[in-house]
């Protein structure tokens, strides 16, 4: 069945532990109900990374899957997922972290509620959040199926997302063509590239779902990872500068260079 | 001629050309939605379009027939077309029943089964609760004794329990038809579960515990289905991933069957009475159940049943068989089916009518429809 999706894994170094995360990252998109049209690869320029994942037994995916270097010489999170945008084919586009995992029935429940919700620009998944042994943490993005919290239960509109930030668009598909028009991610937001990307599809009205279905597994603070490293290099004032900046920077389309500066404020 | 049999010969004439009126005796419930008093409606309603002159009893000259600021009428939690079938009181007393006419009697009201006992008319007892029969009846007390001894139903469960109370019954069954808006939702269904229970303290019961065992799985809703309109009840519950009915007391059960329509899944409580299509109890008194549904004999498992059920929503792996089975009873009761019963027993009962008043012999009534008697008649 075609469903329209491309899929995106970035990754941009080679470690001890990409292997076996990889492994199972690879695993899920296999295991799903409905596969996507196309998997796309894309990694920085690392010669053992490229041969890494060109010699990869990618199991009965390999015939969808293209490995693609990134040129741009950019391989933060959000240029590579910009780059691998570029580089699809389908309507649609999801991403998948190297070190997480899709549950077996993300894409096909995207296809059910894309053709049940055609308005809907992106589709968030309910997303299980667990530790390094695959134990149950918590939800997210779950709190808009809450009374009472979005105006329109399941739906993340713009005021709900003034008044939470904990929103996670790991695994979303997304509509292409509206992520391009709409600038897509900004490499400049660091911290709240998410925060920053959710909010200015909302202000711009786009409708934004949470499929109430697990879609994804996502391993919370994994060493080596970059919210970790985030969790370990930023304090809480530069926090709350990135979600304050995500607050302005949610008016623009381009992607304004921004460096941290203490607000006093 | 003397004038007895004149009269006799008047209302047997009355019978053929169906000039007689069978006058449902119906509760006024103020706005608030029940089965049974929907099903009453239902027939009433078949009757009509059967071209009896089928009519709604009741009390008062109040009866809640459109909604106001206190709340709904049968208009509006029923439909248009149910408020516009003919409606008559006793308070009005323009009710005048002659013995060509039929009185249906819901079960709970020995009251006016008492008050009616002189009437000329057939009075019937309408049996949809076995709870309530004994409401109003003094010990000793029995259907018999207010000269009433035909009794319709909805199910071979009541009909086995009336006739195992009451001696020299004569009982139809007349099963639920589930109506054709009951469908499943053209959209995925939500993470909502809609509830439905006779006593509201036990869907505050379980909702609590729930949220308090399992507040990860706080963004499911909860929806109280008591009260609201059949339409908009029917809406909610096709959207809904989940059902849960508890009704004790229930003598057939017709949300699960709602939800089965619906393609909705329903976790329930296994009623004293077993309803037929939930399962049977064995000659050792072993329970036989049928899988068309999640049912539990302790109350107190609801909660984590619905959990389990949440957990398997999310994952889209609700139990296999549970919806292949339910699948099998999405038309078993179907409103066509109720429609050919409808016309079969009133035509029974009005050959056994004919019967009473001395005209032809009963086991040929039972078989012939009424259209067909005129002949016999004019051979008497």
């Amino acid at each position: 069945m075609k469903t329209d999706i491309s899929l995106i894994i970035p990754i941009h170094k080679l470690d001890d532990s990409v292997s076996e995360y990889f492994t199972k990252a690879i695993k899920s998109v296999n295991e799903q109900k409905t596969l996507p049209d196309e998997v796309l690869i894309v990694h920085a320029k690392d010669k053992k990374l490229k041969d890494f994942l060109n010699s990869f037994e990618y199991g009965d995916i390999l015939p969808k899957t293209k490995v693609i270097e990134n040129e741009t010489g950019d391989y933060d999170f959000q240029s590579q997922i910009n780059y691998g945008v570029e580089k699809s084919t389908s309507k649609y586009f999801s991403f998948l972290e190297y070190d997480d995992m899709l549950s077996p029935i993300w894409f096909d429940n995207v296809v059910k509620y894309k053709k049940s919700y055609p308005d809907v620009g992106v589709f968030l998944p309910i997303i299980f959040e667990c530790n390094e042994k695959e134990e149950f943490i918590s939800f997210t993005n779950e709190n808009v199926w809450v009374q009472n919290v979005s105006e329109r239960m399941g739906m993340l509109d713009h005021e709900t997302l003034q008044k939470i930030q904990n929103f996670n668009f790991d695994g979303m598909v997304v509509n292409k063509e509206l992520f391009l028009e709409h600038g897509g991610l900004k490499k400049h937001m660091k911290l709240t590239f998410t925060y920053e990307f959710l909010l200015r599809l909302s202000h711009l009205s786009v409708d934004i779902m949470v499929i109430p279905k697990l879609g994804y597994k996502h391993i919370n603070n994994r060493a080596g990872s970059l919210f970790e490293e985030y969790k370990n290099t930023v304090n809480v004032l530069e926090s709350k500068f990135w979600v304050n900046k995500a607050k302005k920077e949610y008016f623009f389309t381009e992607d304004r260079e921004i460096t941290y500066d203490v607000e006093t404020t | 001629m003397s004038e007895n049999q004149s009269t006799v010969k008047d209302t047997i004439k009355k019978i053929v050309n169906k000039d007689f009126g069978i006058y449902f005796f119906t509760l006024d419930t103020k706005g608030n939605p029940t089965a049974g008093v929907a099903t009453i409606y239902e027939h009433v309603k078949i009757l009509r379009e059967l071209g009896f002159n089928a009519q709604i009893l009741h009390d008062k000259n109040d009866y809640r027939l459109k909604g106001d600021e206190e709340g709904m009428g049968i208009a509006d939690w029923l439909g248009e077309e149910y408020a516009e079938l003919p409606h008559i009181s006793i308070e009005s007393q323009q009710l005048q029943v002659g013995p060509q006419d039929f009185v249906i009697i819901p079960e709970a009201f020995a009251s006016i089964m008492k008050q009616t006992v002189n009437f000329p008319c057939k009075r019937i007892v309408f049996l949809q609760s076995y709870e309530y029969i004994f409401e109003m009846l003094e010990i000793g007390e029995n259907w018999n004794a207010f000269g009433i001894n035909e009794v319709i139903t909805t199910n071979d469960n009541l009909k086995k329990y009336a006739e195992s109370v009451f001696r020299n019954l004569v009982t139809e069954v007349i099963p639920i038809g589930i109506p054709d808006y009951f469908k499943n939702s053209e959209k995925p269904k939500l993470p909502t579960v809609a509830i439905s229970a006779r006593d509201k303290r036990e869907i505050l019961k379980i909702v609590k515990v729930f949220f308090q065992k399992y507040p990860h799985y706080r963004f499911v809703t909860f929806r109280d289905m008591s009260g609201l309109p059949r339409k908009e009840f029917a809406k909610s519950l096709s959207e809904s991933f989940l059902g849960v009915w508890v009704d004790e007391l229930s003598s057939f059960g017709t949300f699960p069957l709602e939800a089965m329509k619906s393609e909705t899944p329903v976790i329930g409580k296994i009623p004293r009475m077993i309803p037929e299509w939930m399962g049977e109890t064995d000659e050792n008194g072993g329970l036989k159940l049928i899988d068309n549904g999640v049912w539990v004999t302790n109350l107190n498992a609801i909660p984590d049943m619905v959990a389990t059920m949440v957990g398997l929503y999310l994952e889209d792996a609700l139990p296999e068989n549970v919806l292949n089975t339910m699948k099998e009873y999405e038309n078993k009761y179907s409103e066509e089916n109720t429609k050919q019963h409808i016309k079969e027993v009133y035509n029974r009962i009005i050959g056994r009518r004919l019967t009473e008043l001395g005209v032809v012999d009963a086991k040929e009534n039972e078989s012939k429809e009424v259209d067909n008697k005129e002949e016999k008649i004019t051979k008497n």
